[in-house]
């Protein structure tokens, strides 16, 4: 409501004088009939509220009076209620035998103050006497609050009994604290995720040893992996545990963050846009001299680079809309729309290309078209790994692009057995298993904390199960596939990035070992691959058994 | 004629404005206040007030109390076989407060203002609501107690201008009210209170007290049975303790007597976790309200509770000053709800006073944020009308979608004061398609209004398309439709009560009979013979023998007990 219009609601002329305002709002209300009239009414309610308000904050300054920079000159007199002067400054000048004295110089005076001191200190302050009375109990409170807050984290003793005191954890009061009883909770939920971080079974462990330990002397490759990580450790941190930051090492934090920057926009741009040209110079040349598994090898690497165009090809329409601009850093190019109609094109495309068996050399023309077009859609700005969901989309690359792979592979099996008679399920299940893993891990991340569990258990099973049945099928390499695929999705599920990365390399080198033993002995290679997947398999379970008991101890998110 | 009733978890009472002041009406029994009680009698006659509750311990089958706190929460009590709902219970005692107001002014009750307790959720008030018109009682307002004792307490100091604060324990509800009077305008500052708090569960301390003393020497503490017995004496030794410093808590189980005595200090001990809990909704008040305890002008109890010495220390201790029962403490929010009436019927001993009442507690939706790291955290409130708004209120916020291509937007509507709405009280759910567009590009515009009488309407607005919906919180037991009411309050109204003017003999008799059960030896065989002549003067139907045969019992049942109480 303007100001002008609040006081001629109430029929008055702007004072400061709260009474008159009072008498204004009464006769103004005996005219109306509240139940008749309820936008009468609101309206003269917002106008004796304003009225008030301008009366206790001082009409000068809101009047325009003083002008913004006046009220530092010291000449704004602004006479608050008395409960809304902080309590804490005037307990600054209290009697020296006050057991609230007693509290403050431990915790501001003394160099290193004795944790069950200050405990048995706040623990004086909350039985005095004095604090049966209701005015002394409030502004105790407060200063209290204010002082854990202030000497923090010296004051971490003291924060369970003053939590204990005041019902400050009661959750059925908890969207309008106090601000500063909201950061004393803060810090003791922030102990809590501190105490999980040093647990080994925590995601992100090792990134918060590195970050807590001093900065490495010479940088090595193994840090490379280790950045994701720690950028998303970092964030998470800021975001939702600012307090744990003091826990780490200040020289150790600046130097990660210095050597984990993301990739400038533009860089990024270049890099793929090279790799995306080297990938398709190498298409073409492999192509011309008709070397087609190799054609397929240089289709699956030139994917890994240009992390989503492959998943553009073989994900469905409306996900790439979706996922369209989302993952661009900048806010303002998120908002922008992005006219992706004819995007749908490609999976049309890429769908006709795997499963149809047309002759090779269409077949060929068509997989370029379609990354032509998945290269034309990263120059126009589509997503590349910049999404919120970073590790994931990067390893939704990794089922498509094995498919080609595979569909390579497929040469070097003895030519009794019909390449595509492997191929097609493969393909079919890589494909739903890149779209099924991205779905799941979406819900997932809208599923409480609780219910993770249930899901993970569920994961497992049904991997095992699904594991189980194609082991009757002819070709076992698809069995290995299965054993891999549910292995690989319970480990980088909720995995950080680098991680994540990792697995998704790590198990295509696996593959490529399967291809070069297969082709170059050939013998059967399934037995070795086989046995990678079954390890791979028992490695996931037993994560996700210590996550399923990591669960259970860990609630302090 | 407008009534003002308070319906209590242990007593209710009626109250008329008539001749500019605010009058309580006796019952049949001559009392002003009439026990919340519905008890089957011998006869398969319904009870209602002191007889019934003298019956509680004879009959604790047959006998329903306390049921106020099962209002609203769809659980339904066993009489005798027959199940009844709180709300045809609480009927049942309206419609007998309501004869008892037709009587004394001959004239016909056309409205009733019914107390609730301020936080009492949404649920509650609508199953209040649903009492009445069981009762046949068209319910003009729903008022809060403490708003009702304000009134009361106001209308005697409206030329007093500092603050007061309300403080109302009752049988089964703790309500903190802070409120200010300026120019003949009675206006609430803030409210706050516990619904699990009152007079009764100080006698609960007394029965698990008792029951765990005695759990290996008598077999059955854990029947209801046994519960109603210690449960009447422990509030007969609490009342004691109001008026010395110890009171004999005695009572008579399978003819075993036991009795110990308790003093004033063990009890002060024994209660200091409820003691404690008062703190709370006082604190919170009083910070609402932006009031300090050394602003008030003064603290007014309310409520029978209130009469302990424990409860007057404790409002001592924590206001430093000596709280206010010039207005008797039972009486108060009857008192108040009379004036509402008048306010309603625009009397003109109140033309110059107006009160304003505030929401307890915060209405809102639930929300979902996303984190840094993208994550979406969901089911988080947010409130749209914060507590203590000044009501009739309307507040519109604004939403956008969370998710790419998002196609409906759902509202959740809760009431309460958590963070996380999976701690506070759904009332009910708007869903609204909107166009798919990017996350954030679609806004939404949700505007809550809540009225004076609790009823709270939800408009939601999508402005690009211009598509609305509407939702009022409803009670699933509204959804029954009127025809569905109209044939309950039918069968209500057909049901055998035992007849008004006999209520005084069926009071005296449950008494006796309870007595009877509760003494051994020769005083036992003392009342007996009192009960027997009695009846014998009952079969004889002789008005003045009846009447002298009954004091004479009365005076008997004095001299044992001490004085019947309320």
């Amino acid at each position: 409501m303007k100001e002008e219009d609040c006081w001629a609601r109430l029929k008055l002329e702007p004072t400061e004088d709260m009474r008159a305002i009072k008498r204004a709002y009464a006769h103004a209300l005996k005219a109306i009939d509240v139940d008749q009239e309820p936008t009468a009414f609101a309206s003269l309610r917002n106008a004796f509220e304003q009225a008030n308000d301008i009366a206790t904050y001082g009409l000068a300054y809101l009047s325009g009076e003083i002008e913004e920079g006046d009220a530092f000159t010291g000449e704004l007199e602004i006479d608050l209620p008395a409960n809304l002067i902080d309590t804490y400054a005037e307990a600054q000048t209290l009697p020296e035998d006050d057991p609230r004295a007693h509290l403050v110089s431990l915790l501001f005076d003394a160099q290193n103050p004795d944790e069950v001191a200050i405990e048995s200190a706040v623990n004086i302050v909350l039985s005095d006497p004095r604090m049966e009375q209701v005015d002394f109990a409030i502004s105790t409170e407060h200063w209290l609050a204010e002082l854990l807050v202030d000497a923090s984290p010296k004051s971490d003793p003291a924060i369970v009994p003053a939590i204990n005191a005041f019902h400050w954890q009661r959750k059925d009061l908890s969207w309008d604290r106090h601000h500063a009883v909201a950061r004393v909770m803060q810090r003791y939920n922030d102990r809590f995720y501190l105490h999980a971080l040093t647990m080994s079974s925590h995601a992100y462990h090792t990134a918060y040893k590195r970050l807590s330990s001093p900065a490495p002397t010479r940088w090595s490759p193994v840090h490379y992996l280790g950045r994701p990580a720690i950028r998303s450790l970092l964030a998470e941190i800021r975001s939702e545990h600012p307090t744990v930051e003091w826990h780490l090492d200040t020289g150790a934090v600046s130097w990660w963050e210095k050597r984990s920057a993301p990739i400038e926009a533009e860089t990024r741009d270049l890099i793929l846009k090279v790799a995306i040209k080297l990938g398709m110079a190498a298409l073409a040349v492999t192509a011309i001299l008709k070397a087609w598994p190799f054609w397929t090898i240089a289709l699956a690497i030139a994917s890994l680079f240009a992390l989503s165009s492959l998943p553009i090809l073989f994900v469905a329409f409306t996900n790439i809309r979706a996922n369209a601009h989302k993952g661009h850093p900048d806010r303002d190019e998120r908002a922008k729309g992005l006219d992706t109609g004819w995007l749908a094109g490609l999976p049309i495309l890429a769908l006709l290309a795997s499963l149809v068996p047309l002759p090779i050399s269409l077949s060929v023309l068509i997989a370029m078209v379609a990354i032509a077009l998945a290269a034309l859609a990263t120059k126009r700005g589509m997503v590349i790994g910049y999404s919120h969901f970073d590790g994931i989309h990067g390893n939704r690359a990794f089922y498509p692009m094995l498919a080609a792979l595979w569909w390579g592979a497929g040469y070097f099996m003895s030519p009794a057995m019909q390449w595509w008679q492997a191929t097609l399920p493969m393909i079919a299940l890589c494909w739903a298993g890149g779209f099924g893993v991205d779905r799941v891990d979406t819900y997932l991340r809208y599923v409480p904390f609780y219910r993770q569990r249930i899901l993970i258990a569920v994961a497992i099973l049904f991997g095992l199960a699904a594991a189980s049945l194609v082991f009757m099928m002819p070709t076992t390499g698809v069995a290995a596939f299965c054993a891999w695929f549910v292995g690989h999705y319970a480990l980088t599920a909720r995995l950080p990035p680098g991680r994540a990365s990792v697995w998704s390399m790590l198990a295509i080198g696996l593959f490529l070992l399967r291809t070069m033993i297969g082709g170059v002995q050939n013998r059967d290679p399934n037995a070795p691959v086989l046995l990678f997947g079954c390890m791979l398999m028992i490695l996931a379970v037993l994560r996700l058994l210590r996550r399923w008991r990591d669960l259970g101890q860990y609630r302090g998110h | 004629m407008i009534v003002g009733i308070d319906l209590g978890t242990t007593n209710s009472a009626i109250a008329v404005w008539n001749d500019g002041s605010a009058e309580l009406v006796p019952n049949a029994l001559g009392d002003l206040l009439t026990p919340s009680a519905i008890g089957l009698g011998d006869d398969g006659a319904l009870l209602v007030g002191a007889s019934a509750r003298d019956r509680q311990v004879t009959h604790p089958q047959l006998t329903a109390t306390s049921f106020k706190r099962l209002m609203g929460t769809g659980r339904s009590v066993q009489l005798g076989g027959k199940d009844f709902k709180p709300e045809e219970l609480s009927a049942l005692v309206l419609r007998s407060l309501r004869e008892d107001a037709e009587r004394l002014f001959e004239t016909e009750v056309t409205g009733a203002i019914i107390t609730v307790p301020a936080y009492f959720s949404d649920k509650q008030r609508k199953a209040t609501r649903r009492a009445g018109e069981l009762a046949g009682l068209p319910v003009r307002r729903l008022i809060n107690e403490p708003t009702a004792a304000a009134l009361a307490h106001g209308i005697q100091n409206l030329g007093n201008e500092e603050p007061f604060l309300i403080f109302d324990l009752g049988g089964g509800t703790f309500d903190v009210s802070i409120v200010e009077i300026f120019d003949g305008i009675i206006e609430v500052r803030a409210s706050a209170g516990d619904n699990r708090l009152g007079g009764n569960d100080f006698d609960d301390l007394f029965i698990n007290r008792i029951t765990k003393k005695l759990s290996d020497k008598v077999k059955e503490v854990g029947s209801s049975a046994f519960r109603e017995v210690v449960r009447a004496a422990a509030e007969r030794c609490r009342r004691q303790l109001t008026l010395a410093d110890n009171a004999p808590l005695r009572f008579l189980w399978r003819d075993v007597e036991h009795e110990e005595i308790v003093t004033s200090s063990e009890f002060e001990l024994l209660a200091e976790p409820l003691l404690a809990r008062l703190r709370d909704p006082v604190l919170r008040s009083l910070r609402d309200g932006k009031t300090a305890a050394d602003q008030l002008r003064e603290v007014v109890l309310v409520g029978g509770a209130t009469r302990m010495p424990i409860i007057r220390r404790t409002v001592t201790r924590m206001f430093g000053r000596f709280p206010n029962s010039s207005i008797d403490p039972d009486h108060t929010v009857a008192l108040g709800a009379a004036v509402q009436a008048g306010l309603l019927a625009k009397d003109r001993a109140l033309q110059e006073v107006r009160l304003t009442d505030v929401c307890p507690y915060s209405l809102g939706v639930s929300t979902a944020e996303r984190d840094f790291n993208g994550r979406l955290r969901t089911g988080l409130f947010t409130p749209v009308i914060e507590r203590n708004t000044v009501i009739p209120v309307s507040r519109m916020e604004s939403f956008h979608t969370v998710a790419d291509s998002q196609r409906i937007v759902e509202f959740e509507i809760f009431q309460g004061e958590a963070r996380h709405v999976k701690d506070n009280i759904r009332l009910g759910v708007v869903k609204v398609p909107v166009p798919p567009r990017p996350a954030g590009e679609v806004s939404v515009d949700v505007r809550f209004s809540y009225d004076a009488s609790g009823l709270l309407e939800i408009d939601v607005v999508v402005p690009e398309t211009g598509l609305s919906r509407q939702l009022v919180i409803q009670d699933e037991e509204d959804v029954s439709s009127a025809p569905d009411l109209e044939r309950r309050r039918q069968t209500l109204a057909a049901l055998k009560v035992h007849p008004r003017d006999d209520a005084c003999n069926a009071a005296t008799l449950a008494r006796a009979k309870r007595c009877f059960e509760n003494y051994l030896g020769d005083r036992r065989v003392r009342i007996g013979r009192a009960i027997d002549m009695f009846e014998a003067e009952l079969e004889k139907q002789n008005l003045r023998s009846i009447e002298k045969e009954r004091k004479e019992l009365e005076s008997l049942l004095d001299q044992l007990e001490g004085e019947r109480f309320l």
